[in-house]
């Protein structure tokens, strides 16, 4: 303060001197940290003259002494400043109130607008409000927070797994379009490969007239980041330290019974000694087991009865021979998963000067997951550079490699050995400290012990294999330690550019960018397992492979800004010249291996599977994008984009996909003080489909890569290529609205979009009778429209105490397939069993992914029951959309004297999921279901004679009333024999509070730390409570398909903590 | 532009000189960009017809119709032997095997190779119809998205005129390469191609009994032919597995499953009411695992005992085992049932013993004594001509047609022998042994009009409705 103060004062002095005299002022513009401020608008007040601050905040402008200064921009609150004597001056601008006032969006090839003159609804996520626990999942972290977005999240015990994103819906006759992941302008196929800490802030892009610059791939819509970079004018010397923890918990596991123990039948069985039989065995006879064999839980009610655990029968460890009280494990499938740990740390250091700047960072993440022997560990490593060679060119680089190793079988479907077992095929009274002790027992023969090995009166001396040796099933633990995957990433993108000024308004800039991504993977099945169970399929085996992808841009920009009079012109004009190339290889063993436990392709006991992969695509584009405006107040956008592409028809291998939009600031005309901003806004766009390489003209004929005795074999291709196929576009309009009232206190957004996809070229399954099951052409129309709503509002914007809430809800009031294709009226997409159990399809006439298939015939909503009282089977019955109809987020920011409580809870309505797990589950007795009261207050599972049995109500074939009681098990198995589903199809509605982080800054200068500029410590929670799910057994937000699950893996929370320090 | 300088000059025409270049570079083509170096754009036909042939073991092996026919019983997971329902679809085979014949025949440029196909054709499409009925044939393999179902009366006369043409169409010349039945003998297709010929006539005697009819002029003009039938088990058509990548399929079910067995009922059939010596190669063990019964009996059962009969003893179902799909046997089986029936005037006993004798050998194993022939359960006892004898020749085609699930099921779907008892704990609302597949999700799915129009017109898409042969 001191500074200033005498600064003033030499001011003062100077002024008279200078008074009245034009010259040139140099100006840096800074944040209330004292950060540069890049991209400010300068303007003398009362004139129209003006200038943008560079990068640096640096500006200059002529002026005279005691002309006024109007300094505005994005996210800043307007600021005026006198004009002193001196010539090199620091204008302080407080960063705006309304985090979403003033805010850039970051479009294609690194274009960077005002919010206020977009034409779209472009919502920006903020580095602040994206890591508010810091997740180390960029769809996690942005769930709930972006109207019209829906984040399918995974289980966290799939260890980098990032789940998938929907804007406004759905597109397409696949499983979804999919978003494009951007960062600094490199496209990126996941969102994985990003330290969250470096991202500055996130532009979502929804719809074609927001993300038509970037051509084929922007067609489901774009997350832009913008990774951080080095400002001018830092306190401290520039280095950030971020350190954090976090543990993870099991949570969310479908409910249980926990009165029936194992096997397929109802009683104990009385074990008698043989002869034959081993002579350790002799002890137990005369006393009860109940089925091993059969991996359902069917079997006696556990009331502490002595019977002998599955461990008993094996020698040579503590429990050999021993009994047990057969008693419930309610937790056994809880117990069974790790505490999850995380480590992840970051550093960066950045440094700007007068004509150079540059950050670099190194993130470090490393994670021990729930399921044994997973790990993964990251580093990311990133360096953005500039030099201003001289006054007008600039040379840049933006580099970043990012380096993950991931441990760990992560396996979600059917009959996998952790979920699709405990939740599938599974005995109820397991005690998993004993599996976990006993996971190296072994016979003479090297079997390992197996929960699920046979019944002793299957024991045969010539062949004890067949009764040690797991029937389906491993010991879990066992498992894990046989089986070894590793998956190996080495990615590294970013661009190099040059950038030359030619003039004030004329700007040319050449970028060469590159992003190559390189995978190794590899997987070894120990000859062990191969021989320790009987029916469990796994043979041992080695399998690798590598695969290498490289993309390639050349991108030449030319952009044009001038003031005119009262309008402002802005225009790139562009070309984008792609190249991506892909190649592979893979090999694995087949039909087991020779030599035990030796692993190498060689090694195989037949001929060795062996492929290969290519895939060679290119497009060039030509574009033009800019806006002009009027008194910055009414702004007309444009972008026009024609993109010539290797996978079209040679004679129509181009597309022009265009967007148009308008945007008026009616609250600068207004005047009216209680509304601080108001616009208006509408826009319209297009954006171009391909059709994916090597799909035209078709009808490729690849050899097989084994032959019968020197016979080789080929197929024809299934897929038929319209000739006349060409690319396509999908368009959105869309109008909007946003209000922000009481200096920014409070601020809404609405926005009403439709939209449409219209002859697409797609892949349309056909009757495979035709003798081809697909054919590709143009075809189709999938119509969209829905709503954006955003809040916000500061219920207390006091000085000491500050609460800010912001709130996101995205209706999505259609999706409707209206059409599909002349004969096709119904597109199968993806089934958890097949066709068999309920699976999703595109039906004409009905929203976007129905799930649809076999349940139960009804008759005016009776449902149907034949003489045994089963359900009849309706093979066309529409459960619904597996899309939600709503979605949603609030978050809320609490900050009392350097506390900071932040909450972020996320929320959706509607949306349909075929759950395969609690399907077999209840086929085989686990689910709580199976084990409930009647309304004869007996347990379902008495005989229906004692008064037990479940009460099934309905009519016949004629309609006639049906009331009667089921045995149980027979009903539970009828629902799969007879094709009843209907109980296994459930809802994805949901209320969860997803993050929750306690901040407190450290008074680190009270305590005399002069080394460090601030320091931060966090209490974060992630997933701490799942308010309300329709179904109780999953967490609707994670679960692993489009249309349902067959081996969900459960629902988790964590606890962490989190140190950021600013040197 | 004031202060346009010397640099200028030269950088803008440079970067306005690139663009337009950058620009011109795409109305030119992209090369050879998107051509599949993986891939051929002309099809191999013996490649083809390795492909088709290969996978044809899985029609002598198919366990579903095996189930029905009670040749197995399930051990463990028992819903098909309790006759859940059958809602399968064909469309697979449709556009797999049958696509890759239609695709040499419309290529056509070997006369041969193209009559082979349709003889394969032919023998798929008559496996088809006789799982579901009514299917696409006439307006299938064409490209049409929406083929319409043909009648089963159709299908079998299509195929017949197919087998039929084909063996007329044969010549001396063209080389048949790729083929590993018959190793590009004409003879031997030709030869097959009648035995088929034999078999579809007899499949549809139930609709055409008498000697003048469709099915018996058929008979007769398969049997005169020239190019002969199956007389010789060195005839037959054998898909003889090399092992390692292609493994014999009950080799692969028994790899790394236990899943099925030779039922109770087969082994009563074999070893309890025929004392049939086959038995030896039929099954591991002469304990027949029971039929039909709930999960929860026959899982501890079979553990209980665990020497239950596989299918097949171990001898037959090495990984380079062989799958017979038509055979000598048959043939003459076929003609005594033809002579029973009066369609010809051939000696049925000595044709019928013939049969059986050629089954024996087709399994290795000399034929039986002469008591075999007299017992009850085998002779013939009645005179040919009456059709009084088809409850023992039905029992030997069954015999002689195991392990072939398919064939044993249509047999007795058409004559009701051997007798059979539906399942003690069936499921389905009838309780009686399907008598047809049901429709798939994907005919519906892709089809729906024509599958609407299709399940109308046989009364009803279950699998209670009899097919049009089976009525």
């Amino acid at each position: 303060m001191r500074k200033i103060a005498s600064l003033f004062t030499m001011l003062m002095l100077t002024a008279v001197l200078a008074f009245g005299q034009n010259r040139t002022i140099t100006g840096t513009v800074v944040d209330e940290n004292g950060a540069a401020v890049p991209g400010a608008t300068v303007q003398l007040k009362g004139t129209r003259e003006g200038i943008a601050a560079d990068n640096s905040g640096v500006f200059r402008l002529l002026a005279k002494t005691g002309d006024v200064l109007v300094v505005s921009g994005v996210g800043l609150e307007t600021t005026e400043y006198k004009v002193g004597a001196d010539n090199a001056i620091k204008v302080q601008v407080k960063r705006s109130v309304a985090a979403s006032a003033e805010v850039v969006v970051t479009s294609g090839y690194g274009i960077r607008k005002n919010l206020r003159n977009i034409a779209t609804n472009a919502q920006v996520v903020t580095s602040e409000q994206l890591n508010v626990i810091r997740q180390t999942n960029l769809n996690n972290a942005l769930a709930g927070k972006v109207s019209g977005m829906q984040v399918r999240s995974q289980s966290s015990a799939k260890l980098g797994s990032t789940g998938n994103i929907r804007l406004r819906g759905e597109s397409g006759f696949g499983g979804g379009q999919g978003v494009l992941y951007v960062v600094d302008g490199t496209i990126l196929p996941n969102p994985n490969d990003i330290n969250l800490d470096d991202i500055e802030d996130v532009t979502v892009l929804q719809g074609p007239a927001a993300a038509a610059i970037f051509g084929p791939q922007g067609a489901g819509g774009a997350i832009v980041m913008t990774l951080k970079k080095a400002k001018k004018g830092q306190k401290g010397i520039g280095v950030d330290v971020n350190l954090g923890v976090q543990n993870d918990n099991v949570y969310i596991l479908p409910n249980y019974q926990n009165s029936y123990a194992g096997g397929g039948v109802g009683d104990l069985i009385r074990y008698v000694w043989q002869p034959n039989h081993p002579q350790s065995w002799k002890r137990l006879d005369g006393k009860y087991y109940h089925d091993y064999a059969d991996d359902a839980s069917w079997g006696p009610r556990m009331v502490g009865q002595e019977y002998i655990p599955w461990y008993s029968w094996y020698d040579g460890h503590r429990y050999s021979g021993t009994t047990a009280k057969l008693v419930p494990q309610p937790n056994n499938a809880r117990d069974y998963y790790n505490t999850g740990l995380m480590l992840n740390n970051s550093v960066s250091i950045s440094k700007a000067t007068d004509n150079a700047s540059i950050r670099m960072s190194f993130g470090n993440i490393d994670q021990k997951g729930l399921l044994p022997q997973s790990t993964l560990k990251k580093n990311t490593f990133n360096m953005i550079a500039s030099v201003d060679v001289t006054e007008r060119l600039t040379a840049s680089i933006n580099f970043n490699y990012i380096t993950q190793i991931v441990r760990g079988e992560f396996d979600d479907g059917y009959a996998n050995q952790t979920s699709g077992s405990f939740n599938q095929w599974f005995h109820r009274n397991l005690d998993m400290d004993i599996m976990k002790e006993l996971k190296d027992v072994r016979t003479p023969n090297g079997i390992l012990a197996s929960w699920n090995h046979l019944n002793p009166t299957a024991y045969n001396p010539d062949n004890p294999r067949n009764f040690y040796a797991g029937n389906y099933w491993y010991n879990f633990y066992s498992y894990f330690d046989h089986m070894k995957p590793v998956v190996q990433t080495d990615r590294y993108f970013g661009d190099v550019s040059l950038a030359y000024k030619i003039n004030d308004n004329l700007r040319i800039k050449g970028t060469y960018r590159k992003q190559n991504n390189n995978i190794w993977s590899e997987q070894t099945i120990s000859s062990d397992l191969q021989q320790s169970a009987t029916q469990s399929g796994y043979l041992a085996s080695y399998s690798t492979s590598t695969s290498n992808s490289n993309r390639t841009n050349m991108e030449l920009l030319i952009s044009y800004q001038k003031k005119i009079g009262d309008f402002n012109i802005a225009a790139t004009g562009g070309t984008d010249i792609l190249r991506q190339l892909q190649k592979g290889n893979n090999a694995s063993t087949v039909n087991g291996l020779n030599v035990p436990n030796l692993f190498t392709i060689g090694n195989s006991k037949d001929q060795p599977s062996v492929g290969n992969s290519r895939s060679d695509y290119r497009y060039s584009a030509l574009y033009t994008t800019g806006n002009v405006s009027f008194r910055n107040y009414l702004t007309a956008e444009f972008t026009l984009r024609q993109d010539w592409m290797s996978d079209l028809p040679p004679t129509k291998s181009f597309i022009l996909s265009k967007s148009a939009g308008l945007s008026f600031v009616f609250s600068d005309l207004l005047k009216w003080q209680p509304l601080s901003f108001g616009k208006f806004r509408a826009s319209l766009g297009q954006v171009p489909t391909g059709i994916g390489v090597y799909r035209y003209p078709g009808f490729a004929y690849g050899v097989g890569a084994v032959q019968w005795n020197g016979n080789f074999l080929m197929g024809t291709p299934d897929q038929l290529v319209d000739p006349n196929i060409s690319g396509s576009v999908t368009q959105q309009k869309e109008v909007g609205l946003d209000l922000r009232f009481l200096k920014n206190r409070i601020g809404v957004s609405a926005t009403y979009w439709t939209g449409d996809d219209r002859n697409f070229p797609t892949t349309i399954p056909i009757n495979g009778a035709s003798g081809f099951s697909s054919i590709l052409t143009n075809a189709g129309l999938i119509t969209k429209r829905g709503y954006n709503f955003q809040a916000m509002g500061r219920p207390v914007w006091g000085k000491n105490l500050k609460w800010e809430v912001n709130a996101t809800w995205g209706v999505l009031a259609e999706n409707k397939v209206v059409s599909i294709a002349p004969g096709t009226t119904r597109i199968a997409i993806e089934g958890m069993w097949g066709s068999t159990g309920p699976y999703m399809v595109h039906q004409e006439g009905r929203d976007w992914g129905q799930i649809f298939g076999n349940g139960i015939k009804r008759i005016n909503g009776q449902p149907v029951l034949d003489a045994n009282g089963f359900y009849v089977n309706d093979p066309n019955v529409f459960y619904g959309s597996a899309l939600p109809k709503h979605t949603g987020g609030v978050q809320t920011q609490l900050e009392y004297k350097g506390v900071v409580l932040n909450a972020n809870a996320d929320w959706q309505i509607g949306g349909k999921f075929f759950s395969l797990s609690n399907m077999w589950g209840s086929y085989s007795g686990l689910t709580a279901r199976t084990a409930v009261v009647n309304d004869r207050y007996n347990p379902i599972r008495d005989a229906v004679a004692d008064g037990g049995g479940v009460h099934v109500f309905g009519v016949d074939a004629n309609g006639n009333k049906v009331d009667k009681y089921v045995e149980a098990q027979k009903y539970f198995q009828s629902l799969y024999n007879n094709r009843a589903f209907d109980p296994f199809v459930y809802d994805l509605t949901f209320v969860k509070l997803r993050e929750v982080s306690l901040g407190y800054t450290l008074p680190i200068k009270k305590w005399g730390v002069d080394w460090a500029q601030r320091a931060v410590l966090s209490i974060v929670a992630r997933n701490p409570l799942l308010i309300y799910a329709k179904t109780n057994d999953f967490d609707p937000s994670e679960i692993s398909n489009i249309s349902g699950e067959a081996g969900n893996m459960p629902g988790t929370r964590g606890l962490g903590a989190n140190l950021k320090i600013s040197f | 532009m004031r202060n346009f300088s010397i640099q200028h000059t030269l950088v803008l025409p440079l970067a306005l000189g690139l663009l337009f270049t950058s620009c011109k570079r795409y109305s030119s083509d992209f090369g050879d960009t998107n051509l599949n170096p993986a891939a051929t754009t002309s099809p191999i036909l013996p490649a083809l017809l390795t492909n088709v042939q290969a996978g044809l073991g899985g029609y002598g092996t198919q366990t579903r119709g095996g189930l029905y026919c009670q040749y197995f019983s399930e051990t463990q997971y028992t819903d098909v032997s309790c006759y859940s329902l059958p809602q399968l679809s064909f469309e697979g085979e449709y556009s797999g095997s049958l696509y890759d014949l239609q695709n040499i025949i419309n290529t056509n440029t070997n006369n041969n190779m193209t009559q082979v196909a349709r003889i394969l054709k032919a023998y798929i499409f008559s496996t088809i119809t006789d799982r579901w009925g009514d299917i696409p044939y006439s307006q299938a393999l064409t490209g049409n998205k929406n083929p319409s179902f043909d009648k089963q009366e159709d299908v079998y006369r299509g195929c017949m005129r197919e087998l039929t043409q084909a063996v007329a169409a044969f010549d001396n010349t063209s080389v048949v390469s790729g083929d590993i039945i018959y190793g590009g003998s004409v003879a031997k297709w030709k030869k097959m191609a009648n035995t088929l010929r034999l078999r579809l006539a007899i499949q549809a005697s139930k609709r055409f009994p008498a000697s003048t009819a469709w099915a018996a002029t058929e008979f007769r003009a398969a049997l005169a032919d020239a190019g002969e039938t199956i007389t010789a088990n060195s005839d037959n058509c054998v898909l003889s597995y090399p092992g390692g990548n292609f493994r014999h399929p009950w080799f692969n079910l028994y790899f790394d499953r236990r899943d099925y067995g030779q039922s109770d009922v087969m082994v009563r059939i074999m070893a309890t009411d025929l004392s049939d010596g086959r038995q030896v190669a039929f099954g591991s063990s002469n304990l027949g695992v029971p039929y039909g019964r709930t999960r929860n009996f026959t899982d501890p059962w079979c553990q209980a005992n665990p020497s239950w009969s596989r299918v097949l003893a171990e001898s037959y179902r090495q990984q380079n085992s062989s799958v017979v799909l038509v055979s000598a046997a048959e043939t003459h089986l076929l003609r005594a049932e033809a002579a029973d029936r009066g369609w010809t005037n051939e000696g049925m006993n000595a044709l019928y013993q013939q049969g059986i004798a050629l089954s024996f050998s087709q399994w290795g194993l000399s034929a039986p004594a002469s008591s075999y022939y007299a017992q009850a359960g085998v002779a013939l006892s009645s005179s040919p001509g009456t059709g009084a004898n088809i409850r023992n020749i039905a029992t030997q085609q069954y015999i002689a047609a195991y392990p072939d699930g398919l064939r044993g099921w249509s047999i007795w779907r058409r004559t009701g022998f051997p007798v059979l008892t539906p399942a003690q704990d069936a499921t389905n609302s009838s309780r009686q042994i399907p008598r047809r597949y049901t429709y798939g999700q994907t005919s519906y799915s892709s089809n729906p009009a024509a599958v609407a129009l299709a399940a109308a017109a046989i009364g009803g898409d279950t699998q209670d409705t009899k097919v049009w042969w089976d009525q």
